[in-house]
C-alpha cells in the first residue's frame, strides 16, 4: 500500500513532465498552437510561484509583495532589452544587452537587491505587520514604475523581440516553451536542494520555532533574509521570462493582485513542498482559462471553485494522499 | 573550583513587578546549582536573562569572566551557555533526530552525531519518532538532547522533570547524574527529591529575591526558607 503510494508520487511527476515535453507536438497536432503560449505562461508563474514558496512554505513568511521583486525582474530585463535595441546606455553608464542569460543574471540582482533592502526592513516585524509591510513595498515599487516615464509608465515597456540564447530561434514559441521548461526545472532541483540541506533545515526549524532555534544558537533574522533574498531572486527570475514571453513589461505586472494570485497557488497547491506552488499555478491559470472561454463573468465561478478546493484539499494538490 | 557563570545584582521589573530582585548568584564549574522558589517567583524569567532572551533593566552577567551582557542570544550559545524550557518547545514537524540535528548545525556539527545526544538523554529508540508521536516524558528528554547537543559549559534546566511521573523523574535524576562533572548546570526545580539527589548548592528564590543559598542541610534548617518555601511544599 505504502509502496504503490510511493510509486505513483515519482510516477505522475514524471507522466506530467513527459505530458509537457510533448506539448508543443501534441498541441500542433490538435490545431491549438495558443496552447504552447498559455503552458509557458503556467510555467512562468510557477517559478514564481515557487519562488514564494521559499519564503512562504519554508520559512513561514507571509510576503504580499512577491509582485514587485517579479516586476523588478522584468524591468531589469525590459530595460537591457530596449537600450540594447537603442545602443544606448542605462543611466548613462550599463549597456544594454539582448542575450537571455545576461538578461536573467541582471534580473536575479535586481531583484535580490530589492528583496535584500525591503526584507531587511520587513523581517523587523512578523505577523499581520509583515504582510502590510511587504504589501506596502511593492506599492510603492508599483507607483515608482507607474511615474518612470522613461521606460514607458503606465503604459509599459514593449519590446522589440525577444533575448537571444546560443543561436536558438527564440522567436519560436515551442523554442521558448522548452527554454522555459528548463530554466523551471534547474529552479526546482534548487529548491530541492535548498529544502534539504543545513539551510533548508534550519530554516524549517525557525518556522516551527523561533525561541526554540534561537536558543539553540540560531542568529535567526540572517536566515529569514536570506531566504526572503533567495525568494525575491526567483521571482525576478520569473518576471524576465515573462518579459520575454510577452514582449512587454508593465508596471500591472507589480499589482498587488498578482502577489495575491502568487500566494494563492501555494495554497492551492500546496506551500513548503517542491512541486505544489507549481501545480498550483498550472491549476489557476488552466481554472482561469477554460472558464474565461465558457462565460465572461468567469471570476464569479472561479472564487468559490478555489475555496472549495482549497477545503477539500487541505495542505494543497501536492499532498493528496499524503499522511500530514 | 572556579566560577564559569556570574549573575551580579541583577533586577527586572514588569511594569510594577519586580520579577528580579538584585540577584547575585554564581555557578561554579561542575557543579549542580540548584534553584528552588515557589510559583512566579521568577525562575524562568531569570533564565530568560542569563541566555539573552529577556533584557535586564540592570546588573550584570559573564561567563569564564567575559561580559555577556551586549551579546545577543546566539553568541552566548556559543560561549557555552545552553537551556531547556519548562513546557517543551521542540520542533512539531521534525523527528526526534532532526530536533537535534538542528541544533549540531548551528554550530558546524555533523548532523550524524545527533544520536550520540539522544542516547545521553535515554531517547536512542525515538530517534526516528516525530515529535508530536512522543511522550511529554520523551519530550523533556528531547529538550535536554537538544541543549547538550548545543555543547554547553552550563545548562540552564528550567524544571526537567514537571509533569513526569515517578520513574521517568528518577530516569531524569539519572541521566542528570551522568551529566555532572562533565557540564555544569543551574537546576530550577520544584521536586524537592531529585534537588536533595543532585544539587551540590541549592538556592533560594522568593518573590524576585534569593532569600537564602547554602548546602541541602542548612536549607532544610533555614526558617526563612521554611517559612516563605518548603512550610508551603509540606502543607
Ligand atoms: N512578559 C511578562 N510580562 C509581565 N509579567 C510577566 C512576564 N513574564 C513573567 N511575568 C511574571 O513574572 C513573575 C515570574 O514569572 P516566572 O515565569 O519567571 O516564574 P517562575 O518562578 O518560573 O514560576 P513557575 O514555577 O510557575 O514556573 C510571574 O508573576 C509572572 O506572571
Ligand atoms: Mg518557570
Amino acid at each position: 500500500m505504502r509502496d504503490t503510494q510511493k510509486h505513483i508520487r515519482i510516477a505522475l511527476p514524471v507522466a506530467a513532465l513527459a505530458l509537457l515535453v510533448a506539448l508543443p507536438f501534441l498541441a500542433q497536432l490538435a490545431g491549438q498552437p495558443a496552447l504552447v503560449t498559455l503552458a509557458t505562461r503556467m510555467m512562468i508563474l510557477g517559478l514564481a510561484a515557487s519562488a514564494l514558496n521559499i519564503a512562504l512554505g519554508f520559512g513561514g513568511l507571509i510576503s504580499l509583495g512577491h509582485a514587485a521583486f517579479y516586476g523588478v525582474g522584468a524591468y531589469a530585463a525590459g530595460i537591457l532589452t530596449t537600450h540594447a535595441a537603442e545602443g544606448t546606455l542605462f543611466l548613462g553608464l550599463i549597456p544594454g544587452s539582448d542575450q537571455l542569460l545576461v538578461n536573467m543574471a541582471a534580473a536575479l540582482l535586481a531583484s535580490g537587491l530589492a528583496a535584500a533592502i525591503i526584507g531587511a526592513l520587513a523581517l523587523r516585524t512578523s505577523g499581520i505587520q509583515f504582510i502590510m509591510i511587504t504589501l506596502a513595498f511593492a506599492q510603492m515599487l508599483f507607483f515608482f514604475f507607474v511615474a518612470l516615464k522613461a521606460y514607458g509608465g503606465d503604459d509599459g515597456l514593449s519590446l522589440r523581440r525577444r533575448n537571444q540564447l546560443f543561436g536558438l530561434n527564440m522567436r519560436d514559441d515551442a523554442t521558448f516553451f522548452y527554454v522555459t521548461l528548463v530554466v523551471l526545472l534547474a529552479w526546482l532541483g534548487i529548491c530541492a536542494r535548498l529544502l534539504h540541506s543545513r539551510f533548508g533545515l534550519i530554516l524549517g526549524g525557525i518556522r516551527q520555532s523561533e525561541r526554540r532555534m534561537q536558543a539553540v544558537g540560531v542568529d535567526t533574522f540572517r536566515y529569514r533574509w536570506l531566504a526572503f533574498v533567495i525568494s525575491g531572486m526567483g521571482a525576478g527570475l520569473a518576471g524576465a521570462l515573462m518579459a520575454n514571453l510577452g514582449r512587454f513589461v508593465s508596471p500591472d505586472m507589480m499589482h498587488w493582485t498578482t502577489s495575491g494570485e502568487l500566494l494563492i497557488m501555494n495554497v492551492l497547491g500546496g506551500a513548503g513542498t517542491i512541486l505544489g506552488p507549481a501545480i498550483g499555478a498550472f491549476a489557476l491559470i488552466g481554472f482561469e482559462a477554460v472558464l474565461a472561454g465558457w462565460t465572461e463573468h468567469w471570476q464569479i465561478i472561479l472564487g468559490p471553485l478555489l475555496v472549495l478546493m482549497v477545503l477539500a484539499f487541505r495542505g494543497g494538490l501536492a499532498r493528496i494522499g499524503r499522511r500530514a | 573550583m572556579s566560577v564559569l557563570l556570574a549573575i551580579d545584582d541583577l533586577v527586572k521589573n514588569y511594569g510594577g513587578l519586580r520579577v528580579t530582585d538584585h540577584v547575585t548568584l554564581d555557578v561554579l564549574g561542575g557543579e549542580i546549582h540548584a534553584l528552588i522558589g515557589p510559583n512566579g517567583a521568577g525562575k524562568s524569567t531569570l533564565i530568560g536573562q542569563i541566555m539573552g532572551e529577556i533584557k535586564p533593566d540592570a546588573g550584570r552577567i559573564s561567563l569564564e569572566g567575559h561580559a555577556l551582557d551586549a551579546l545577543s542570544q546566539a553568541a552566548r550559545v556559543r560561549r557555552g551557555l545552553a537551556r531547556t524550557f519548562q513546557t517543551p518547545d521542540t520542533l512539531g514537524e521534525y523527528t526526534a533526530q532532526e530536533n537535534v540535528a538542528v541544533a549540531l548545525l548551528a554550530r558546524g556539527a555533523p548532523a550524524r552525531d545527533a544520536a550520540l545526544y539522544l542516547d545521553r538523554a535515554g531517547l536512542a529508540a525515538r530517534a526516528q519518532m516525530r515529535v508530536a508521536d512522543l511522550s511529554h516524558g520523551e519530550r523533556k528528554q528531547l529538550e535536554l538532547a537538544i541543549a547538550l547537543a548545543t555543547h554547553p559549559r552550563v545548562l540552564l534546566l528550567d524544571e526537567p522533570m514537571a509533569g513526569l511521573g515517578p520513574t521517568e523523574s528518577a530516569q531524569m535524576v539519572e541521566i542528570l547524574r551522568g551529566l555532572r562533572g562533565e557540564v555544569a548546570m543551574l537546576l530550577v526545580e520544584h521536586d524537592m527529591k531529585a534537588v536533595f539527589a543532585l544539587a551540590d548548592r541549592i538556592s533560594v528564590l522568593v518573590y524576585g529575591a534569593i532569600i537564602a543559598s547554602g548546602d541541602a542541610a542548612s536549607i532544610q534548617a533555614d526558617p526563612l526558607v521554611r517559612e516563605a518555601y518548603l512550610g508551603v511544599e509540606e502543607a
